[in-house]
C-alpha cells in the first residue's frame, strides 16, 4: 500500500532540496502518465512524490547558438507542433506527434518521456537521432550527458538520486544540407511501435554524406545506433550511389537481433527494421536536398 | 403492429449515457467491505499448504478463506470438474485459492500478498494434440471417472485421460464419397486449421456484491448473463437450498459468453458470510483476461471429397477443443461447434469427430458463437480454396452446394427458414463482387472476400414471462432475460407495447431478480428475441384474455366478441362499446364497492423441446431451437512489407426473421463487424512457457480502436428477412451470427491479395510477412 507524501513546489531550487531531502524514495511526477501506472502495479513505492506541475521555468523551447533548448514540462502537444517554428525538430515533432493518442500527449512530458526510459519512446529514438544532450541539475551542482549515455536500458536511465532532468538541447546542424526522420510501426493505432527508426543525414557540396546516424528504437533495451549501417553511408556519394541506402536498410536489420515480444519475433522487427531504414533514409536523402544550399 | 419493427430509443439508454445507470461496480451497501482472490502462480502443482496467519493480521482484514470454509463440492456445468477455490491442486496461472475480504480492496490485495503457499511444481501441458494422446506426458484430472457428468460422450474403446467430450457426426458413407471423387475425376481437399486465442474483453470486468440476510437468504447482484444459472451456481457451491439465493441483475457492460457463471459471486458469498458484512468483489482487468472464459482455439482437419465441377461429395472433420484445466464455460463447444457443418451446405457424406481436451491453461469459454465463428473458418476457407482449384467463382460455388428450403441435412433436421441464397447474393452485390479492386502499387495489395455462416441456437431451452396491469393503463413486463448491452429490454418493451396497442411509454420493466423475474434460461445462444419474446407475446394474451374475461359482465357480451387496445376493452364490431383498463380496477373496496379485477396478471412459459444428441451420431430430427443465416464480405488492401492490413470496405448481410427494431440489428451487425476484424486481424492472448499470460493487459491484448475499422461510409448493414415459422413475428436472432463469417471473409480477402493462405488465426503482420516471404522464396508473384 502507498504510503508517501506529495509536494508542489514552485522553484527548481525547492524541488531539489526535496529530492535531496528523500535521496532513494524521492520521485519526480511530471505528466504523471507513466508514473500513476508504476504506483498502480506496485512496481515502485516511493516516500515522497515531488510533482513539477506547479515549479516555474520548465517549459520554454528557445533558440540559441548551441542549438534549441526545450524545457522538461514540455507537453508531447506542444512538441508535436514545434517542428514548424524550429527546423531541426521537424524528426522530434513527427515522433511526438504519433505518441499514444492525444490525451496523453496533452499530459505527457518531455522530461517524463525521457526519463520514463520506455525501450520503444518515439521521444528518445527521436532525440538520439538529433543528437540530443540532456540537462541534469542537482543540489550539488549541474551536468550535461549525451542521451546516448543518460540512457541505460529499460526503464533505466543513468541519472543520480536527486538530479532533476531540466532540459535537453538539440545541436544545430552543421551541414546546411541536413535532415531527420522518424519512420515508426504499429499495428493499431495508439501503440508504442513495434520497431522505429530514426535517420539523420547530411551531405556537403559534392553530395558526400557526413556523420550519418541510423537509430533503431524498440530493438534493445534503449534506443540504439545501427553503426555498421551508418558506417556504409559515412562519405558515400549519395547522390549517385542510392544503392547504398538499401545496403545500409539491410545492414541495419541484420545489426542486431531485436528483443521479441508477444505478436512481433526478433525475425519480424528485423524485417521490419529494414523496412523503415530504407523508407527513413530515402526520405532523410530527399529532404535534405530540399534545403537550398 | 405498431411498434415492432421500428426503432424507438433504447429504453436504458439515456441512464447509460448520463451514467445514471448502476453497474455492479457501483453498489455501494451498508457496512460493505472489500474482497480479493489470491491465486496460483504456476499453471500445474500441489499445493502443500497454505498459512494465512499473516494476512489475518493485517489491520483492516475482515475475513480470510480457503476450500476449507466451503462445501466440499465440485463445479462444473456438465462435468463436475473444478472446486471454487482449490483443494489439493491448481491446474492453470489464476486459479484461485484462497480470498480475504478488508475494509479496502488495497487491504485485501495487500493481506493476499502476505499469504504463503508452499507448492510443489508438477509438470504442465499446454499442447492440446499432446494432451489428446492415449498416454500423455501429463494427467490433468486423475479422479476424472469419478467426476459427476450430466452428459455423455461418444463411445469409445479408451478414452484419452485428458479428454473431457466426444461427439461425433455420421451421415451417409464418406469413404465411398473420397472414392467417387478420385475415380470421376473429382479431388479431394485436405488442410488444418486453427483458430486464435481470444477474449470476451468486455468493458466492465466481473464483479459482484453478496449480502446475507438475518433469515440466512443470500443476496447476489452480479451482471451475468442469466440470474438462473448464478443462482443454481450458488446454491451447489454453498450448498444452500435455491430459495435461500437471490439474484439481481444490475446493468451489464458487455458480456459475450464471459459471464455465464459466478464464481466470484459464490466467493464474495463465502467472504460475507465469515465477515458478516456484505463483499464486494471487483476483478482487474489482468484477472478478466487470466482468470475469466477465453475463446480458446480449436485445431481442425477437414478432408473433402469434391466433383470436379464442384459439387462437394463428402466431408470428413476432426476437430479438437484447446480446453483448459476445467470444462469451464465451454463445456458444450466440442458438440455445438459441430451445429455449423451441415447448416449451410448439401453434404452427401459427413463424418465429424470432436474432442475437447483439458490443458493447464485458463478454461475454454463462450464468445459471440460459441464454436460456430471457429467451425466457420476452417469451412469458409476450405470453400473458397475449393472455388479456385476447380475454377468456379466463390459465390457460385457456394450457391451451387447450397441447401434448399425443406431439404434434410446431413443431421437429419431439415432446414428451414433458409436464408443463405438470399444474404449470399446480397452481401456479393453489395461489395461488387466480380469488379477486381483497384491495385494501388507495391507494397500495397488489395483483394476481395466473402464467406457464409450459419449459427444455431440451443435446446431444449424455455423462458417464462410475468406482465402485470395497471389500473393506469400501464404493462409492467417482469422478465429475466438480461440486457448486455444488445438491446433485448427494448425490444422485449416493443412487444408488450404492440400486445396491448399501448406506445412503448407505456410499458414498465422489472429486470431480472430472481426473487421478483421469472425464470429465462440465459442470455445467450441469440435466444432472448425468439424465445423471451415468444413468451412475452402469450403472457400478454394472457393478460388481454383475462381483461376480456373481467370486462364481459361490465360490456353485456362474451369475452370472445372483445378486443383490447390502447387502454380500452372494446366490443370487436362495435368499438364505440368499451371500457377504460382503469374501469376493470374499481378502487373503492372500502366504501362497499367490491372491485371488478383484483389483479390482472398474465403468465407464460415457452418452452422449446429438442431431440437428445446422440454423441454417436449426431443426428436428430430437433437439435436445435432455430438455425440463422449470414453472409460476410470484405475488401482489405495488405501491405506486403509490414504486414499491415487495413479494411477498406465490409458488408454484412444477416437473416433475422423478422427485424423488431432494425437499429438494434444494424448495431449488431456494425459491432459484430468490429469484434469480429479484431478477432480476424489483432486479438491474441499469449502465453509464456510456464503458462503465464503475457499480454494481459489492453496496451499488449490489442483490441482494435476505431482507426483500424473501415470508415463508416464502407461499412454495409444489410438485413435479410426470412421469417421463422416458431419466431416471434417470424424473428430469429441477431447476436451471434454477425461475427461467424467474419475471420473467413477477411482471410479469403487476404488471399485475394496477396495469393497466400494463412491457416491460423490471428492474421497478424508477422504472419503475412512470413507468408509473402516464403512465397517470394519460392518464386511466386502477386
Ligand atoms: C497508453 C500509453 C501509451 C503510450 N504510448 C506511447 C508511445 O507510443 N510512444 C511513446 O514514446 N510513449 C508512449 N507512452 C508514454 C508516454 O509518452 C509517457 O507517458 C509520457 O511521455 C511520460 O511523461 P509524463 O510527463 O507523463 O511522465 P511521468 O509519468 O510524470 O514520469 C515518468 C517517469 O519519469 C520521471 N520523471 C519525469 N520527469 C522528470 C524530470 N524532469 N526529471 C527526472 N525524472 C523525471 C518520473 O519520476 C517517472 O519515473 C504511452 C503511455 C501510455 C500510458
Amino acid at each position: 500500500m502507498l504510503n508517501c507524501c506529495y509536494c508542489e513546489p514552485t522553484t527548481v531550487a525547492e524541488a531539489l532540496t526535496l529530492l535531496a531531502e528523500h535521496g532513494d524514495g524521492a520521485r519526480v511526477v511530471a505528466g504523471g502518465q507513466v508514473i500513476a501506472l508504476l504506483l498502480r502495479q506496485g512496481f515502485i513505492k516511493p516516500s515522497c512524490l515531488v510533482s513539477l506541475q506547479s515549479v516555474a521555468g520548465l517549459d520554454g523551447i528557445t533558440a540559441e547558438q548551441r542549438g534549441v533548448r526545450i524545457g522538461a514540462m514540455v507537453t508531447l502537444h506542444r512538441l508535436g507542433n514545434a517542428g514548424n517554428e524550429y527546423p531541426t525538430l521537424r524528426a522530434l515533432s513527427e515522433a511526438a506527434h504519433t505518441v499514444a493518442d492525444q490525451h496523453i500527449r496533452n499530459r505527457g512530458t518531455l522530461g517524463g518521456n525521457i526519463c520514463g526510459a520506455h525501450p520503444a519512446s518515439d521521444i528518445n529514438t527521436a532525440l538520439m537521432t538529433l543528437n540530443a544532450e540532456v540537462t541534469l541539475v542537482s543540489t550539488q551542482g549541474e551536468r550535461m550527458v549525451n542521451l546516448h549515455e543518460f540512457l541505460a536500458g529499460p526503464f533505466t536511465t543513468t541519472a543520480k538520486p536527486g538530479e532533476l532532468l531540466t532540459e535537453v538541447t538539440i545541436p544545430g546542424f552543421a551541414l546546411r544540407r541536413s535532415a531527420a526522420v522518424y519512420c515508426r510501426f504499429s499495428p493499431r493505432a495508439g501503440d508504442f511501435p513495434v520497431v522505429s527508426v530514426g535517420a539523420f543525414v547530411s551531405l556537403d557540396d559534392t553530395g558526400q554524406c557526413q556523420e550519418p546516424r541510423i537509430v533503431l528504437g524498440n530493438c534493445l533495451g534503449a534506443p540504439t545506433r545501427a553503426t555498421e549501417a551508418e558506417q556504409r553511408l559515412a562519405h558515400r556519394n549519395l547522390l549517385e550511389d542510392t544503392r547504398s541506402l538499401t545496403e545500409a536498410a539491410t545492414l541495419a536489420a541484420t545489426h542486431l537481433t531485436p528483443r521479441s515480444e508477444p505478436m512481433a519475433s526478433s525475425a519480424y522487427k528485423q524485417d521490419l527494421v529494414g523496412v523503415l531504414t530504407r523508407a527513413a533514409l530515402t526520405e532523410a536523402v530527399a529532404r535534405a536536398l530540399e534545403v537550398r544550399p | 403492429m405498431k411498434v415492432v419493427g421500428t426503432s424507438p430509443k433504447r429504453i436504458d439508454g439515456i441512464e447509460k449515457v448520463t451514467g445514471a445507470a448502476q453497474y455492479t461496480g457501483d453498489i455501494v451497501l451498508p457496512r460493505m467491505i472489500f474482497g480479493k482472490i489470491k491465486r496460483s502462480p504456476l499453471a500445474h502443482a500441489k499445493i502443500l499448504s497454505i498459512d494465512t496467519r499473516k494476512a489475518e493480521q493485517v489491520p483492516g482484514v475482515r475475513a480470510v478463506i480457503t476450500a476449507a470454509d466451503l462445501p466440499d463440492v465440485r463445479l462444473g456445468v456438465l462435468t463436475r470438474d473444478e472446486y471454487l477455490l482449490a483443494h489439493d491442486t491448481v491446474r492453470f496461472v489464476g486459479e484461485p485459492i484462497a480470498a480475504v475480504a478488508a475494509d479496502t480492496p488495497e487491504i485485501a490485495r495487500e493481506a493476499c500478498e502476505q499469504m504463503t503457499v508452499e507448492y510443489e511444481e508438477l509438470p504442465a501441458l499446454f499442447d492440446p494434440e499432446e494432451a489428446i494422446a492415449l498416454d500423455p506426458p501429463v494427467v490433468l484430472h486423475e479422479d476424472y471417472e469419478e467426476y459427476e457428468r450430466l452428459i455423455e460422450l461418444a463411445e469409445m474403446d479408451k478414452r484419452p485421460p485428458n479428454l473431457w467430450q466426444a461427439y461425433r457426426i455420421r451421415h451417409g458413407d464418406i469413404d465411398a464419397a473420397f472414392h467417387t471423387a478420385e475415380a470421376e475425376g473429382g479431388f479431394i481437399l485436405e488442410n488444418r486449421y486453427m483458430t486464435g486465442y481470444v477474449h470476451t474483453t468486455c468493458m466492465e470486468p466481473r464483479a459482484a456484491v453478496a449480502q446475507w440476510g438475518p433469515d440466512g437468504t443470500l443476496t447476489v447482484w452480479a451482471g451475468g448473463q442469466s440470474p438462473y444459472i448464478a443462482r443454481d451456481g450458488l446454491s451447489r457451491a454453498l450448498g444452500l437450498p435455491p430459495s435461500k439465493v437471490r439474484v439481481i441483475v444490475p446493468f451489464v457492460g458487455g458480456a459475450f459468453g464471459g459471464k455465464l457463471t459466478v464464481h466470484e459471486g459464490a466467493i464474495a458469498a463465502a467472504l460475507a458470510k465469515k465477515a458478516r458484512r456484505p463483499v464486494k468483489v471487483v476483478l482487474t482487468r489482468e484477472e478478466e483476461f487470466t482468470t475469466t472464459s477465453a475463446r480458446t482455439p480449436f485445431i481442425f482437419s477437414i478432408k473433402d471429397a469434391v466433383s470436379h465441377d464442384g459439387v462437394l461429395l463428402g466431408r470428413k472433420i476432426l476437430s479438437i477443443f484447446w480446453g483448459g484445466a476445467y470444462s469451464g464455460e465451454g463445456f458444450l463447444k466440442p458438440i455445438f461447434s459441430t451445429h455449423l457443418y451441415p447448416g449451410s451446405y448439401r453434404l452427401p457424406a459427413l463424418w465429424v469427430d470432436s474432442y475437447g481436451v483439458y490443458t493447464n491453461r485458463i478454461a475454454g469459454g463462450a464468445l459471440r458463437g460459441y464454436g460456430c465463428a471457429e467451425s466457420a473458418w476452417a469451412v469458409e476457407t476450405q470453400m473458397d480454396i475449393i472455388a479456385r482449384t476447380c475454377h468456379i467463382d466463390p459465390v457460385a460455388l457456394r450457391m451451387k452446394n447450397l441447401l434448399t428450403e425443406g431439404e434434410r441435412t446431413a443431421i437429419t433436421m431439415p432446414a428451414h427458414a433458409f436464408s443463405a441464397h438470399e444474404c449470399l447474393t446480397k452481401c456479393a452485390e453489395a461489395i461488387e463482387w466480380g469488379t477486381p479492386s483497384e491495385q494501388p502499387g507495391h507494397p500495397w495489395y488489395r483483394g476481395k472476400g466473402i464467406a457464409l455462416g450459419n449459427k444455431y441456437s440451443f435446446a431444449p431451452t424455455a423462458a417464462s414471462v410475468d406482465v402485470k396491469v395497471h389500473e393506469d393503463n400501464t404493462y409492467e413486463l417482469r422478465t429475466s432475460a438480461v440486457d448486455l448491452g444488445q438491446g433485448a429490454y427494448t425490444v422485449l418493451t416493443q412487444i408488450v407495447a404492440d400486445e396491448f396497442g399501448v406506445e412503448i411509454e407505456r410499458v414498465k420493466l422489472v429486470t431480472p431478480d430472481t426473487a421478483i423475474t421469472p425464470f429465462d434460461h440465459v442470455a445467450g445462444s441469440s435466444r432472448q428475441t425468439f424465445h423471451t419474446g415468444n413468451a412475452t407475446r402469450l403472457a400478454c394474451a394472457d393478460a388481454t384474455r383475462q381483461m376480456r374475461q373481467e370486462a364481459a359482465p361490465q360490456l353485456g357480451v362474451d369475452p370472445d366478441k372483445l378486443d383490447v387496445s390502447g387502454g380500452r376493452i372494446f366490443v370487436k364490431e362495435n368499438p364505440a362499446r368499451f371500457i377504460e383498463v382503469g374501469d376493470l380496477f374499481v378502487v373503492e373496496m372500502l366504501a362497499g364497492k367490491r372491485p371488478a379485477a383484483v389483479e390482472i396478471f398474465g403468465k407464460a412459459t415457452w418452452e422449446v423441446s429438442a431431440s437428445p444428441h446422440d454423441p454417436n451420431t449426431g443426428q436428430g430430427e430437433h437439435p436445435m431451437a432455430y438455425m440463422g443465416h449470414g453472409a460476410q464480405a470484405a475488401e482489405v488492401e495488405v501491405n506486403v512489407e509490414t504486414g499491415q492490413v487495413r479494411v477498406l470496405k465490409f458488408v454484412s448481410a444477416i437473416d433475422v426473421g423478422k427485424a423488431m427494431n432494425p437499429q438494434g440489428v444494424e448495431m449488431q451487425n456494425f459491432g459484430g463487424a468490429c469484434m469480429g476484424i479484431g478477432i480476424a486481424l489483432h486479438e491474441e492472448m499469449c502465453f509464456d512457457e510456464k503458462g503465464r499470460m503475457t499480454n494481459s493487459n489492453l496496451e499488449a491484448y490489442k483490441i482494435p480502436t476505431i482507426i483500424e475499422m473501415p470508415r463508416s461510409e464502407s461499412m454495409q448493414s444489410i438485413i435479410v428477412e426470412v421469417p421463422h415459422q416458431q419466431g416471434p413475428y417470424g424473428a430469429k436472432g441477431a447476436g451471434e451470427i454477425v461475427v461467424v463469417p467474419t475471420s473467413p471473409a477477411l482471410g479469403n480477402a487476404v488471399y485475394d491479395a496477396i495469393g497466400v493462405r494463412i491457416w491460423d488465426l490471428p492474421l497478424t503482420p508477422e504472419k503475412i510477412v512470413k507468408v509473402w516471404q516464403a512465397k517470394q522464396r519460392e518464386g511466386g508473384s502477386a
